[in-house]
């Protein structure tokens, strides 16, 4: 598309979106919170369940479209030794992402890049064709968030169909990206109208850049051995959270589960934290200590990803560090080593 | 707000003496930066590191799942900083002979509790004062009694609902569930160089988080820390999805307390039901 | 190094949704005690029209219920009426694999990675070295040169294993051994032979060293286990080979295939997409964790 057109709503834009949109009988997922006081995108079918002032979610998009569990193949064996393959697919119902951070939709974008490399991964795909992303401008940046140290901003529009600028209590701007977006805003009819010419978008949120990638990415290249690794890496309890929380983290395990003559073959996630992730069948292990492991996920991130598909694999949401056990900070060992 | 600020001062001293007399290889204790929400583990080599170390109301983890760990073992005799609670931890690994007394070097902290606000565990603590460590830092802290109903209260809250409530309490829980392990690798206790989970051969637990693979991992890890669990409550607080895991660790301790009189990490040497036999035990449910 | 920064804009995707062509086992064949090799057949006719594949690509073999494992095809590309996969028994996948019998359904999904380079092995003289289990994807080499004879000059095979009992393909071993343009030694481990055995005893290295092949116009293609590759290329680069003109495989765990899993990477290498060929030489350049 050439030009950004700009659109205006109240204040109330979220739950009048909400409603609009299941009103017309679309799959909507908006902000809400838990009984443990987490807030995520979950299923709603009335704005009354929307909350709309929230620093970011708990989780990222990821299992939206690469979910933790999915099926990928049903099979059942017949009497006469034949083998009959499912599921039939069925056409895939329209979803809109209402409230996500413009990090987490920037890092579909990684995602995508893996999931249409060569081959275009149906299960992915899918999913992703027939989402919208309507993307929330963040004003006040949390503590752990570090986008602008690679490549991202508060209000970056990368991958949001909409992004929408504003508050809680004032007024919504809406930059449309792309024809679903287009199609959103129709949807909305006269909540939204066309923002007057020469309005333009707010300042840019501040956000100070914390490390270089560059700087980053020439250390790892000199130093695969280096007893950063291990040094770094004690604490490290070898669990999956990081994996699990960050929007770009993609590694999956392919599994098969029966039930007498019948079973799914299963994609699950996994993670290059657990021991077992590169064990071969015969016993050797290739990355076979936690030093090993923790090498592998910022090897990935920062220089593997970068060679392979020209950036990094981090959007700086900082899910990683605030919810790491024994509290290993991402953002503080790519500090120690930009300053090696 | 307790008296744990005090305490770090002394245990700088402590940890470096230890250190420059060669008496340990490394010393893990807390250390806190700037920004963090807890304090964080540190490892410790030299005595002149002993600045990084700290003791307040922040020293969450129980740093003893590091004990069994060879990466650890590598670097020398381990010198390792203990709440009471802790040192329940490092009762069962020697009890069941992962460590062995010689290699460890005991740094008792007397605490008065940790958490802003105080963590439920600690309102009914039974060790402030961490015994039979080698060295103990801190003021003698007077011991509140604590009555046998105080101990399960979280796991009561349970008990007195339904039972059709309580399935769908815990179907709504372990739903949850994202199988990232968080709760196993942060488990003292849970040293198995291969989890079951791991096991393929056959396959006894399925690794699909959805809830019938859930419910196999969340009973398979209760059942294998009954008896055994010191009730630290590391992995109902690392837990990312908020699984009240305590709960059910609670709940396997109250059984095993009521039945066996046993309650897991007050002595090294203590005989635990499950690895005792004893003919007075009770048959009931064996028929 | 094939490092590149991938663009997938330009190029055709494929599309993959995991579902696997049923392969009806048609033979199995007993290689050693815990191997068999399984020759397969596409239960749908057009699958079996479409495929095609080159020497040293893979697939993902599955058993229903058990799951899928990676195998490279050990059949050529010129015998088009079967593909051939040479299992040893090693874990959940490979264990229920054993267990199946002729006419049973399995899954397949590939072919995947890249191949050996048969463009720059035409006119040369090729030295094929192989190991164990490691003769599986050199076999799928070595026949679709025999049927391409005319097109390479003097043919090598070196084979071993640890025992008699643990060589594979024992009837071809024979084969190639008759074939009057083809040079072959057979080896057991010191200590592996029986006392009817006729050929070599000896590491693999040991004996290369002793054959003296000339580095001279050849192609080198290794597979087997790891320490053996280790000093296969000490003896090459000892005997003057160039380790440019030496190629070999990786094998790594596998899920995907398609470089989506993200566990087979070796630093910026998916052993899935830019292997599982790799030229020796260039294996030199990467981190030391495969």
């Amino acid at each position: 598309m050439g030009e950004q057109k700009l659109y205006q709503a109240s204040a109330n834009w979220l739950k009048s979106a909400v409603d609009a949109l299941c009103a017309a009988g679309i799959e909507v997922l908006a902000p809400t919170q838990s009984e443990s006081g987490k807030v995520d995108l979950a299923r709603v079918t009335s704005s009354e369940q929307v909350i709309q002032s929230y620093p970011n979610t708990a989780f990222p998009l990821k299992r939206l479209f690469l979910p933790m569990s999915e099926v990928l193949l049903e099979y059942e064996k017949g009497e006469e030794g034949d083998v009959e393959l499912g599921p039939k697919s069925a056409p895939a119902k329209e979803l809109v992402i209402l409230g996500c951070r413009p990090c987490d939709a920037a890092a579909l974008e990684m995602l995508d890049k893996v999931f249409q490399w060569d081959y275009s991964d149906v299960p992915y795909q899918e999913k992703r064709d027939r989402t919208t992303v309507v993307s929330l401008a963040c004003s006040e940046p949390s503590p752990e968030c570090f986008c602008t140290s690679v490549g991202g901003s508060p209000q970056g529009s990368e991958q949001s169909d909409v992004l929408v600028f504003g508050g809680a209590n004032s007024a919504a701007l809406m930059q449309i990206n792309t024809a679903k977006g287009e199609k959103f805003i129709e949807r909305l009819a006269d909540t939204v109208t066309p923002a007057p010419e020469g309005t333009k978008l707010p300042e840019p949120t501040e956000l100070e850049q914390k490390f270089d990638p560059q700087k980053v990415k020439g250390w790892l290249d000199e130093n695969f051995e280096s007893n950063f690794w291990v040094e770094n890496s004690l604490g490290c309890l070898g669990c999956g959270t990081c994996s699990y929380l960050c929007p770009t983290c993609h590694c999956f395990d392919i599994v098969d589960e029966a039930s007498w003559n019948r079973g799914q073959r299963r994609r699950n996630w996994d993670c290059c934290s657990f021991a077992l992730f590169t064990l071969h069948a015969s016993g050797h292990n290739p990355r076979p200590d936690q030093a090993a492991r923790y090498r592998q996920r910022l090897m990935h991130k920062f220089k593997v990803f970068p060679e392979r598909f020209g950036r990094v694999a981090c959007v700086g949401c900082g899910r990683c560090l605030k919810n790491c056990a024994v509290g290993q900070n991402l953002l503080a060992d790519l500090a120690d080593i930009e300053s090696r | 707000m307790s008296a744990n600020g005090t305490i770090t001062q002394t245990l700088r001293e402590a940890a470096a003496q230890v250190l420059s007399e060669e008496k340990v290889g490394v010393v893990i204790g807390y250390g806190r930066d700037d920004g963090q929400e807890f304090s964080t583990p540190v490892f410790l080599r030299k005595a002149e590191e002993v600045k990084r170390l700290v003791f307040d109301d922040l020293c969450f983890g129980n740093l003893a799942v590091y004990l069994p760990r060879p990466e650890i073992r590598k670097m020398g005799k381990t010198g390792i900083v203990v709440k009471g609670c802790d040192l329940r931890a490092v009762n069962v690994l020697l009890r069941e002979n992962v460590i062995k007394r010689e290699d460890v070097l005991l740094i008792g902290v007397r605490c008065g509790g940790v958490g802003q606000p105080q963590l439920p565990k600690c309102s009914v603590c039974e060790l402030h004062d961490p015994g039979g460590c080698d060295v103990v830092v801190g003021e003698a802290i007077e011991q509140q009694e604590v009555k046998a109903e105080q101990r399960y209260t979280e796991a009561g809250k349970i008990e007195a609902k339904p039972a059709e409530h309580r399935w769908e309490f815990w179907q709504k829980q372990l739903s949850k569930c994202i199988r990232c392990y968080a709760c196993r690798q942060v488990c003292p206790l849970c040293y198995c160089k291969r989890c079951i989970i791991e096991k393929s051969t056959p396959q006894w637990v399925q690794t699909s988080p959805h809830l019938r693979g859930n419910l196999a991992w969340n009973v398979t890890r209760a059942l294998h820390l009954t008896g055994r669990c010191v009730g630290c409550g590391e992995c109902e607080r690392v837990c990312p999805m908020d699984i009240p895991l305590g709960a059910i660790n609670q709940k396997m301790a109250k059984v095993v307390d009521e039945r066996f009189g046993f309650r897991s990490g007050f002595s090294a040497q203590e005989e635990a039901p499950f690895t005792t036999f004893s003919t007075e035990d009770s048959e009931e449910g064996i028929l | 190094m094939a490092t590149k920064n991938t663009s997938t804009a330009d190029q055709a995707l494929i599309p993959l949704d995991y579902k696997p062509s049923k392969m009806r086992i048609e033979r199995i064949t007993e290689e050693t005690s815990d191997t068999k090799t399984f020759r397969l057949n596409f239960c749908d006719a057009d699958e079996a029209q479409r495929f095609e594949f080159r020497a040293g690509q893979f697939g993902l073999y599955s058993v229903f219920g058990a799951g899928e494992a990676t195998f490279c095809i050990a059949s050529s590309p010129t015998r088009k009426e079967y593909i051939e996969c040479s299992v040893k028994r090693m874990g959940k996948v490979t264990a229920e694999l054993h267990q199946c019998n002729e006419g049973d359904i399995i899954g397949f999904r590939g072919p995947y990675g890249n191949s050996f380079p048969m463009e720059q092995m035409e006119g040369k003289n090729l030295l094929f070295i192989g190991g164990g289990i490691g003769l599986a994807p050199l076999r799928s080499l070595i026949w679709n040169c025999l049927d391409l004879r005319e097109q390479f000059a003097e043919m090598t095979i070196l084979y071993g294993a640890r025992t008699e009992a643990d060589l594979v393909y024992k009837e071809e071993l024979k084969t190639w051994q008759q074939m009057q343009d083809v040079r072959t030694a057979y080896t057991v481990d010191p200590g592996g032979e029986t006392p009817e055995w006729k050929g070599e005893v000896g590491f693999v290295p040991q004996i290369l060293e002793k054959m003296k092949p000339s580095p001279k116009n050849t192609i080198v293609i290794t597979c087997g286990p790891p320490i053996m590759i280790k000093f296969v290329l000490v003896s090459l680069t000892g005997l003057d080979f160039s380790l440019e003109s030496a190629y070999t495989t990786l094998e790594n765990r596998m899920k995907c295939g398609v470089g989506k899993c993200g566990r087979c990477n070796v630093g910026n290498q998916y052993v899935c997409k830019d292997g599982p060929v790799f030229r020796c030489s260039d294996l030199q350049n990467l981190p030391q964790e495969f």
